[in-house]
């Protein structure tokens, strides 16, 4: 209502003014409403700027042409005046245009006062204004001029034009040298706003329609223009995108001619599910992780492949803005040459989705590079070579980075810094004894689940690997390496290529990717593994006493030069005989064995030890075959041989040492028994010995076989399986195959020579006969001596008989069980009646 | 704010001058205060189109009405 009264009075003001009635006209009342009725004319249609804009061009245009150029300048200067912040400027110049008779023919022009103003000429400067601003009062200023100054007057200057130097430019030839800023003012070019006034007014179009939620029509091409900005990642009129996760999701906003609008969401929503999937990669390629430097590989080789793609989208942009030939427009053809472009992308994005929903903290750290190494072996076997390679960019970038530690563990044996989550092997004790370094300090990393802690596709090798890190770094507490990386003929960041596994696999299409992959890496770790495998056997058989270990071993237990054990034998046996108190004294012992074993050249005397273990001796008073087993003769070993036999002692060849130093007390005992013998009188020929003493005889026969027969097994037995060993140990292809030799070795010597717990009672009974040796000794001895004597030996015969049918079915028994060919053989030899 | 006020109606005052000398350019025949009624018809919502309209017809008018008079004089 109050619009409506405005423009009433506005009207009769103007009717008023133009008509020039009084109020009190009677026609006024019926003029005013004609003429209001007239501004309520909703006929026409709204004024276009753009072609008030042409119209006033094209009027400036005219004037010049018709020479009235004061008419265009004045015309244009006034254009240029207005405020371009007016809203109804363009109905207002619309209205001047309508009203507009004929301006060039009949134009009353007359300058304005404000114009005339600004048009005053100023008067021109005068002589004496110049020289009351600079007076010719300078010295020299009249002197005469240095020649070389040309003038156009000059005859002599003439002469000298060829030799002046050419002007570079016709313009700003002289220049005041300090005022750079007017210099620089002269090469400015003013841009011309109006260039990118149709710009700003689209921009404005195109936020009105991202601020509201109705429907806006675009052009097609505008279409296209905001989905490769937003596939490029940039923000979007007709997309929003979810800064945290980079979801893109389609606004609904706007429509275009050529197409329904269900059809035009469809795509778009298509496109925007692919920019998710872009959005995505972009949002994981700038998440940090300063601990696991393979995904910043994998990163870096996705963020390649997102330039590459925003190369290719811009080269997609630029067949719109810049066509070379003639194109149709087309959302749809957009949509397929996208989708095209961006198909291994998306895909890598899935992949690399599911691959960090596994990667959490506690789970396995390879989820994303396992995840890609099933896509790309996936992906060639089916023939997808688009996917195939775009996966393996990232697998490869990051098994590089992840090699690299591999390669530092197997070239130095040491562990690379700030990998211990990230690693397969961790450094579980780092104060471990030398003589343990090889078992104990270094373990393989393991998942909760058990898993090893690595890409899935570098398992077969880890193991290999982790043994030749074990021998670089025992290698290195050897003292025979340098602890720095040696120089690799073979890198496995140049091998880790793509082009390089494309090349190969183009050429051999039957070959798969993950064989290939595991071919590679295997290459590269043999070239390391054999060095240091090699050098680290080298090593310890040679150079660090395993081989002189083991010769040691066979003369000072296995009595292989028997003149030596004689030598010892028959020290210790003569203080035993002497019942001397201290022969089983330790130190006496050890110089005893030091004069007599130490004697070889094959054993370091400074190295044996011989003691008693005071906590299972037996009591002073019993028998010397008791007192003899628990005679300990040790030999030192060294840390690297420690960490072969597992033990810094021989228990087991020290046990064995005590059964034979048993068997020879015996013999010691029986033996000089000929010596009487002999001195047996025999009163006729064929005159038959007393029954005693032919049964002694026979006792002492039988005693002496038995004695015969564990000595042969014990020696024979223990050189078999040390020579076994001994060739084992030469062939071995590691430390731990060494480790397990030794083991079955002494397995074997426990079992062969009945020292197991197992078979405790079959032992027992072939000490027992020992001692009943022991004990028959001196009764022989009597009877020998006095053949008149009566001793009666029944019961020791039953008794050894009864012992030794126990031990023939033991050991028969044990055999058959345990499959031990030694113990059958013993059996065998036990059981022969003559 | 009287300087805010000020300044816009100096602007306003600008504007107006400078279009009353565009449309002495175009000759348009409007003096400065039918300018002003059709500038503030037009910010009410006036059509342009219209207001021009109206305006040719009420000089017509006057024209009609000044031959009249002077056909009448000269009887």
């Amino acid at each position: 209502m109050a619009h409506a009264t405005a423009i009433s009075e506005l009207a009769e003001c103007l009717f008023v003014s133009i008509k020039g009635t009084s109020r009190d006209d009677p026609a006024f009342r019926g003029h005013k409403e004609q003429t209001i009725e007239g501004l309520r004319d909703s006929g026409h249609a709204r004024t276009n700027q753009f072609e008030v804009k042409e119209r006033l061009e094209g009027l400036v245009e005219k004037f010049g042409v018709l020479n009235r150029d004061d008419l265009a300048d004045a015309l244009q200067l006034r254009l240029n005046e207005l405020p371009t912040n007016s809203l109804y400027l363009p109905e207002l110049l619309s209205l001047l245009l309508e009203l507009s008779n004929g301006p060039f023919e009949r134009n009353e022009y007359e300058p304005s006062e404000k114009l005339l103003q600004g048009n005053v000429v100023e008067d021109e400067p005068t002589w004496q204004d110049i020289l009351d601003d600079d007076p010719l009062s300078e010295d020299g200023i009249w002197d005469d001029v240095k020649g070389g100054y040309h003038s156009s007057g000059d005859e002599a200057a003439r002469d000298g034009d060829d030799y002046s130097d050419p002007t570079a430019s016709t313009s700003a030839t002289s220049f005041d040298e300090d005022d750079l800023n007017a210099t620089a003012r002269q090469h400015f070019v003013q841009p011309d706003l109006q260039l990118l006034e149709d710009i700003r007014l689209h921009q404005g179009d195109l936020r009105g329609a991202n601020n509201s939620h109705a429907l806006a029509t675009f052009s097609e091409l505008a279409v296209i223009r905001e989905v490769i900005t937003m596939l490029q990642g940039l923000p979007s009129c007709i997309f929003t995108t979810h800064e945290a996760s980079g979801k893109v999701r389609y606004r609904g906003n706007c429509s275009i001619f050529t197409a329904q609008q269900s059809t035009l969401r469809h795509l778009l929503e298509l496109l925007a599910s692919c920019g998710t999937h872009l959005g995505f990669l972009r949002y994981w390629t700038q998440q940090k992780n300063e601990v696991a430097k393979f995904l910043q590989s994998m990163q870096s080789a996705v963020y390649g492949l997102l330039s590459i793609l925003t190369i290719d989208l811009g080269s997609l942009a630029q067949r719109y803005i810049s066509p070379m030939s003639e194109q149709v427009v087309s959302i749809a053809q957009c949509h397929a040459e996208i989708e095209d472009l961006t198909r291994p992308l998306v895909r890598l994005s899935e992949v690399i989705q599911n691959g960090t929903v596994l990667d959490a903290p506690i789970l396995s750290r390879f989820g994303v590079i396992d995840a890609l190494y099933d896509e790309a072996c996936l992906a060639h076997r089916i023939g997808d070579q688009q996917i195939f390679i775009t996966v393996l960019k990232p697998l490869l970038a990051g098994l590089q980075t992840y090699s690299r530690l591999v390669q530092h563990w197997v070239s130095t044996g040491g562990l690379p810094e700030g990998s211990q989550e990230y690693f397969f092997v961790r450094d579980e004790n780092q104060d471990c004894v030398p003589s343990d370094v090889w078992h104990n300090r270094f373990v393989t990393n393991r998942t909760a689940e058990g898993q090893i802690n690595a890409p899935q596709c570098v398992h077969p090798l880890l193991q290999r690997a982790f043994d030749t890190g074990k021998s670089r770094a025992f290698l290195v507490l050897l003292g025979d390496v340098d602890s720095a990386l040696p120089p690799m003929n073979l890198t496995v960041s140049t091998v880790l290529e793509s082009s390089t596994f494309e090349h190969l696999l183009s050429e051999d299409s039957l070959q798969s990717f993950d064989q290939l992959l595991l071919e590679t890496l295997d290459t590269c770790l043999t070239a390391q593994a054999a060095d240091s495998t090699l050098a680290l056997l080298n090593a310890v058989l040679h150079d660090h006493g395993l081989l002189s270990t083991l010769k040691a071993i066979e003369f000072l237990y296995f009595s292989k030069d028997g003149g030596i054990l004689q030598s010892f034998t028959e020290t210790l046996f003569g203080r035993i005989d002497r019942r001397s108190k201290t022969w089983a004294d330790p130190f006496m012992l050890t110089e005893l064995a030091e004069n007599t074993f130490g004697a070889s050249s094959n054993v370091d005397m400074h190295l044996i030890t011989v003691r008693t273990d005071s906590k299972k001796a037996p009591a002073a008073s019993a028998s010397e075959i008791k007192q003899l087993e628990h005679l300990e003769v040790g030999y030192a070993l060294s840390w690297p041989v420690q960490n072969i036999t597992r033990t810094n002692k021989l228990t087991i060849h020290a046990a064995t040492f005590a059964f034979l130093l048993q068997v020879e007390y015996c013999s010691h005992l029986l033996h000089p028994q000929i010596f009487v013998l002999r001195r047996l009188p025999l009163q006729n020929p064929g005159q038959k010995l007393q029954a005693t003493l032919r049964y002694a005889l026979g006792l002492r026969n039988r005693l002496l076989w038995y004695l015969g027969v564990l000595r042969a097994h014990i020696t024979m037995t223990c050189s078999l399986l040390h020579r076994q060993v001994t060739q084992q140990m030469n062939q071995a292809d590691g430390i731990d195959a060494m480790a397990s030799a030794w083991q079955d070795y002494e397995t074997k010597l426990q079992t062969s020579l009945l020292l197991t717990r197992k078979l405790s009672p079959i032992r027992n009974a072939v000490i027992g006969i020992l001692e009943l040796c022991e004990r028959c000794a001196p009764k022989l001895d009597f009877v020998l001596q006095d053949s008149s004597l009566y001793v009666n030996f029944t019961a020791t015969v039953d008794e050894m008989d009864k012992a030794l049918s126990f031990v023939v079915a033991g050991l028969r028994a044990v055999s058959r069980a345990g499959g031990e060919a030694s113990l059958a053989t013993l059996a065998e030899n036990l059981d022969w009646k003559g | 704010m009287p300087a805010a006020d000020d300044s816009k109606r100096k602007a306003a005052r600008e504007t107006i001058d400078i279009l009353h000398e565009i449309s002495t350019l175009l000759n348009t025949h409007l003096d400065r205060q039918s300018l002003s009624y059709c500038v503030s018809l037009i910010e009410n919502g006036v059509n342009p189109e219209a207001l021009a309209k109206v305006i040719q017809e009420l000089r017509a008018q006057n024209e009609r009405y000044e031959i009249e008079r002077a056909e009448t004089a000269a009887q």
